[in-house]
Parts: C-alpha cells; sequence; structure tokens
C-alpha cells in the first residue's frame, strides 16, 4: 500500500510541477504581448526601435511551450484517433493506452538527447545570438531543454502509474490517467468557468 | 513508389490503433531518416525543434487562442449574441441567423472551435427550446457556424499551413475575407430557403425595437473594433500577424476589464486552457515539421511531385481527385492532424501543378471545414450534441447536410472562379 500511496504522491507532485510551469508560461505570454505592442506602438508613431522584442518573444514561445506539452498530456489534450479504440474491448484500450506513452517516449528520448547537444555546444561555444542583444544562447536554450526534460519525466511519471494501477486490475483507474479525451471531457475542461448564460429579453412575441 | 506506401501504411496503421498523432509522426520521422537515409537524419532533431521553436511567426498561434480564450471567459460570446438576435430575428429562421454570425464573428478570433461552438450551444439552445425551434436544423446551424472561424482571418489554421508550406501569412488571411463572407452569407441564404420552404422548421417570429438593436451596438462594437485592430493593422503594413495577435490579446485584456470580468480565477483558466490548445497545435506542428524535413530529404516529396506530374491528367483532374480525397479522408481523420499530414505532401505537387499555393489554403480550409461537420468524425457535431444531452447525434447530423452541401458548393465556386480568393491577395506582396 505505501506504494501506492508514493505513486499518488508523485501524481500530484506532477501535476503542480507542470500547472506552475504552465502558469509561468502564459504571464510570459501576456508580458511578451505588451512588449510586442509596445515595440510595435513605438516603431510606428515614434519611429523608435528597442530592437529586440522579436527576439526575446521568440525564446517565450519555445520555453513556454515545451513546459506545457507535459501539462496537455495530463490533461489528455495530445490529439489520438479514437475511432477503432472506441469500438475495442477494455484490455485492449489499456494496451493501447499504454503504446501510445511508449510512442511519445520514442520521440522524447531523442528529442531530450538531442536538445541537449544544442545547449551543451552553446555553452562550449559560448555562443550568443546574432542580435543587439547578444542573449548568451545557453540560457533560453537550457530553459527549453528543462521544459522537455519535464516533459519526458511527466510521460514516465503516467507511464509508472498507470502500470501500478492496471497491475491491481484497477483499468477503470489506469484510464483515467492516460485514455483518451472524450468529447465530454473536453467540453467540461472548455466550458467549466464559462460564465453562466442570461436569457434574451423576448422583445415581444409576434 | 513504395517507400510512399510504406510510410502512408504505418503512417495509418499508427493512428488507427490511436497513438498520439504528434508521437505517430515523430516517431515515423525519426525512424524512416535511419532506415532510408545514408545521413543521420535524427541527429537534426534537437536543432530543427529549436528553430521552429523560435520561430517568431509561430508566436501567432498561442497569441491568438489567448485572445479568444480572453473574450470567451469575459463573457463577450455571450453579449454578441444578443447583440445579433436583435438584429437578425426578423429573418425566417430568425435565431439561427444569430448562431451563424456569432459563430463567424467569434471562431475568428478564437482559437478552439470547440469552445466557440460549445459556448454559441450553451446560449442559443435555451432560446431554441423557448421559440419552439426544430432542433435538428437549429443544431446544424451552430456546428456548421463553428467551421466558420477557421476561414475568416484570424484563422490558426491558415498560420499552420503558411507555416508548413512557407505561405505569406498576410495573403492567407486576405485570400480568406472574400470566401468567408460568402460562405456565411450562403449559410444565411439557405437558412432563409429551408424556413420559407418548411416554415415549421423556424420557431416563433420574435421582434426586436429599434431601441434594442441600438442598445445592443455597444456590445457588438468592440467586438468589431477588435478584428478591425487585428486584422486592420496587418493590412495597413502596421504590423506583421503576430505582432497584431499581441495587439489584440491588449485590445481584448481591455475589454474583458471594461465588463469587469478580469479576476485571478478568471486569468487562471485563461492561461491554462490556452497553453492547453497551444501546446497540443504545438507539438503536433513540430513533429510534423521533422518529418516534413525527412520526407523531404530522402527526396520523397520530389518524387511524389514527379510521379503525379507524369500521370498525365490534366491539371483541374489532378485537383478534383485531391478535392475527392479530402472529402473522403476527412470523414475519418481529425482535422488539425489531417492538415500537418497531408499538407507537406500534396501541397508541393498542386504547386507543381501550377496552383497558386495561396489559392490552394482557402480550398484546402474549405474542405476541412467539412471535415467538421461530417460523421463520424464531425468533432463539431458531437460538441454541440454533447451540450444537447437529448435527443440523439443523428438529428444533428441530418440538420448539419445542408450546410455540408453550402460548403460544397463554395468549394466549386472557388475551383471555377479562384479570384474569389486571389482579389484581396494580390494587394500585398
Amino acid at each position: 500500500m505505501a506504494g501506492i500511496e508514493r505513486m499518488g504522491k508523485l501524481l500530484s507532485i506532477t501535476e503542480t510541477v507542470n500547472r506552475v510551469g504552465v502558469w509561468v508560461g502564459g504571464l510570459l505570454m501576456f508580458f511578451t504581448s505588451a512588449m510586442i505592442a509596445v515595440e510595435v506602438v513605438l516603431r510606428k508613431v515614434f519611429a523608435i526601435s528597442m530592437g529586440g522584442a522579436d527576439e526575446i518573444s521568440s525564446y517565450v514561445l519555445a520555453i513556454s511551450c515545451s513546459w506545457a506539452f507535459g501539462f496537455a498530456l495530463l490533461r489528455k489534450a495530445h490529439i489520438r484517433i479514437d475511432i477503432f479504440y472506441a469500438k475495442m474491448g477494455q484490455r485492449l484500450q489499456s494496451l493501447l493506452d499504454l503504446l501510445s506513452l511508449l510512442t511519445f517516449l520514442v520521440y522524447q528520448i531523442p528529442l531530450v538527447y538531442f536538445a541537449w547537444l544544442v545547449v551543451k555546444t552553446s555553452i562550449i561555444r559560448n555562443s550568443a545570438a546574432n542580435t543587439p542583444l547578444h542573449t548568451p544562447l545557453w540560457i533560453p536554450q537550457g530553459l527549453w531543454f528543462l521544459g522537455l526534460v519535464c516533459f519526458l519525466l511527466t510521460t514516465v511519471v503516467l507511464l509508472a502509474a498507470s502500470v501500478v494501477r492496471l497491475a491491481r486490475g484497477d483499468l477503470e483507474g489506469a484510464r483515467a490517467l492516460t485514455g483518451p479525451n472524450t468529447i465530454e471531457d473536453e467540453i467540461k475542461e472548455e466550458s467549466a468557468s464559462l460564465p453562466k448564460a442570461e436569457t434574451l429579453s423576448d422583445g415581444g412575441v409576434r | 513508389m513504395m517507400i510512399i506506401g510504406v510510410v502512408l501504411a504505418v503512417l495509418l496503421l499508427l493512428l488507427l490503433l490511436s497513438i498520439p498523432v504528434a508521437a505517430a509522426l515523430a516517431a515515423l520521422g525519426l525512424s524512416m531518416g535511419s532506415v532510408f537515409s545514408p545521413f543521420p537524419l535524427y541527429k537534426a532533431l534537437g536543432e530543427i525543434s529549436w528553430s521552429a521553436g523560435t520561430d517568431f511567426l509561430l508566436l501567432a498561434i498561442p497569441l491568438f487562442v489567448l485572445l479568444g480564450e480572453i473574450l470567451l471567459r469575459a463573457g463577450i460570446a455571450e453579449r454578441t449574441y444578443r447583440a445579433l438576435f436583435y438584429w437578425l430575428s426578423w429573418l425566417p429562421g430568425g435565431l439561427m441567423h444569430a448562431n451563424v454570425a456569432t459563430s463567424a464573428l467569434f471562431a475568428a478570433t478564437s482559437g478552439s472551435s470547440v469552445a466557440t461552438a460549445a459556448t454559441i450551444t450553451t446560449v442559443a439552445l435555451p432560446q431554441a427550446r423557448k421559440f419552439g425551434y426544430a432542433e435538428s436544423l437549429f443544431a446544424g446551424s451552430i456546428a456548421a457556424g463553428g467551421t466558420l472561424g477557421i476561414l475568416i482571418p484570424p484563422s490558426i489554421n491558415l498560420i499552420v499551413y503558411g507555416f508548413l508550406t512557407n505561405t505569406s501569412i498576410p495573403r492567407l488571411f486576405l485570400a480568406g475575407i472574400v470566401p468567408g463572407i460568402t460562405l456565411t452569407i450562403l449559410f444565411m441564404i439557405g437558412i432563409v430557403v429551408i424556413c420559407l420552404i418548411n416554415p415549421k422548421l423556424s420557431g416563433q417570429k420574435v421582434s426586436s425595437s429599434w431601441s434594442q438593436r441600438l442598445g445592443s451596438l455597444k456590445d457588438l462594437i468592440p467586438v468589431l473594433l477588435i478584428f478591425v485592430v487585428v486584422i486592420g493593422s496587418i493590412y495597413a503594413g502596421f504590423a506583421t500577424p503576430t505582432e497584431s495577435a499581441a495587439l489584440g490579446v491588449l485590445a481584448a485584456l481591455a475589454l474583458a476589464a471594461a465588463h469587469r470580468r478580469l479576476s485571478l480565477v478568471m486569468l487562471r483558466d485563461v492561461v491554462e486552457g490556452t497553453m492547453r490548445t497551444t501546446a497540443m497545435i504545438m507539438l503536433i506542428l513540430f513533429a510534423a515539421y521533422f518529418l516534413n524535413f525527412v520526407l523531404a530529404s530522402i527526396g520523397l516529396t520530389q518524387m511524389l511531385t514527379d510521379f503525379v506530374n507524369n500521370l498525365g491528367m490534366s491539371p483541374m483532374a489532378t485537383m478534383l481527385v485531391i478535392v475527392v480525397l479530402y472529402m473522403v479522408l476527412g470523414f475519418f481523420i481529425e482535422t488539425l492532424s489531417l492538415m500537418v499530414i497531408t499538407i507537406p505532401i500534396v501541397a508541393p505537387v498542386v504547386v507543381g501543378l501550377g496552383f497558386d499555393p495561396v489559392w490552394f489554403g482557402v480550398l484546402l480550409i474549405l474542405l476541412i471545414e467539412m471535415a467538421l461537420i461530417t460523421p463520424p468524425v464531425g468533432l463539431n457535431l458531437y460538441v454541440v450534441q454533447g451540450i444537447r444531452q437529448s435527443g440523439s447525434i443523428s438529428e444533428v447530423m441530418i440538420g448539419s447536410i445542408p450546410f455540408v452541401g453550402l460548403i460544397l458548393l463554395m468549394i466549386f465556386l472557388l475551383l471555377l472562379y479562384p479570384d474569389l480568393a486571389l482579389i484581396l491577395a494580390r494587394y500585398v506582396q
């Protein structure tokens, strides 16, 4: 039982880390929008160029995306085509869920490895961006790389937790972690916090 | 040609096994690269992911998603719907015109057709029941209306197309305007005609007073202003698509603040929703981009283009084959996946035949729109049904049929008159 408890704790840590990653990424998006808007207005209205806004925004894009991949995985947002899946037996479905995570690993492990080589090269060569900012590239690349590592670890945790649940015969529980998104999940996700509909005034029925 | 067959077969198998599309594309790219190429193409994975990940152009995608999320969660869609209801309720088919028009205005700024269709269904359906509309056609009009947003700029799907084919996004956005508006009008004419033939499908007529209409302008004008800021700034040469998206985000924030809808909880939901959708789109895009690189490196893209050219079919006949192919694939494959899988292969063929890539982008989006409302995997149908929670999905499907027909009509119009797309695009080089 201790193992299951530890697994639950690991899952909740994974959830927290990914959420914080996404919040920071989202804040950076707002910050980026403001920075770009200021840059556009200064450039067009006052003919002043601050420069660098697009460069920093590009880093923000890469970093916030890499930190959001794991979150999207936890929310089952990565698209799976479930036209045949839906018609299969539950055991086969569990198998496909595991296979899905394993295929993610096939992508992630080389991705993380070669992303590390990109960072390492920048550190060794002390590369700086070929721009007025001369950004030392290892900083944005390092943050981007860490996001990818987080994505990889999230997949590993999900895989482990799912295997633990399957081993206990808890097919439903495993599916709740790694099954595909049903349309109901998706609608709930999208409309959970939408404001309540107000009724239209009749205006008078003829 | 053997290789092409193998690639397609493996990809199809992985997708049908419900392997996540992004993972399937990347895994395929990695294995193709090591099997069919003398060079270790997989070594480029890091560099390619970094350079695609830092593409300033792609920043437009999360920013447009963010813009849409802010507007939706600030309740702007509801206000727009009510305003358009006052303006359009006198037409035969009354409320259904509000469905189509709100979707057209709204999905235009929102990255998620699910969110848009869900919101409109939530607001509109109680009214449909109150005024006694036939739910089938009513639901169909929401599902179909929800597809308009990916054609009317700013459209994330057009950005995806532009990124994968290296086509100018401003030109694509311009090219989407006339067909987008034409299709919206076709939808509305279709509703009027159907309701004139069978008045039972429409609900009670509701009259709105001019004071209601004028009063509703305060809800309509800000949304139109955001649209003008975003699209106008691109065409005036004032801003790139990414910069215009940033301006749009600030404008949307200001509008949400004016309606006192900004709160920490709201912003948290906006951020989580935005990053979730963004991560989903971007991972598929990066994976497809890498696969694209591998396919081009092993010469497969060129091979296919040559093959089609040597078939000796006329360009128009080939185009018709492509259109039919997309219609069939659209029945089964989710739309974003369909786009990223096929564009790298099909676009070079089409351009090789002498078609304008901007024009083809618009045609492709129309085909994708159709896929969104054709069973068995028409996403919008299920969204509307999911919120409806009564009756059967087949009612929504039947109600969507007229709109599928109208999209088909629009596709033929575009094949006959390419200028529908190109006339505005000529103004930007």
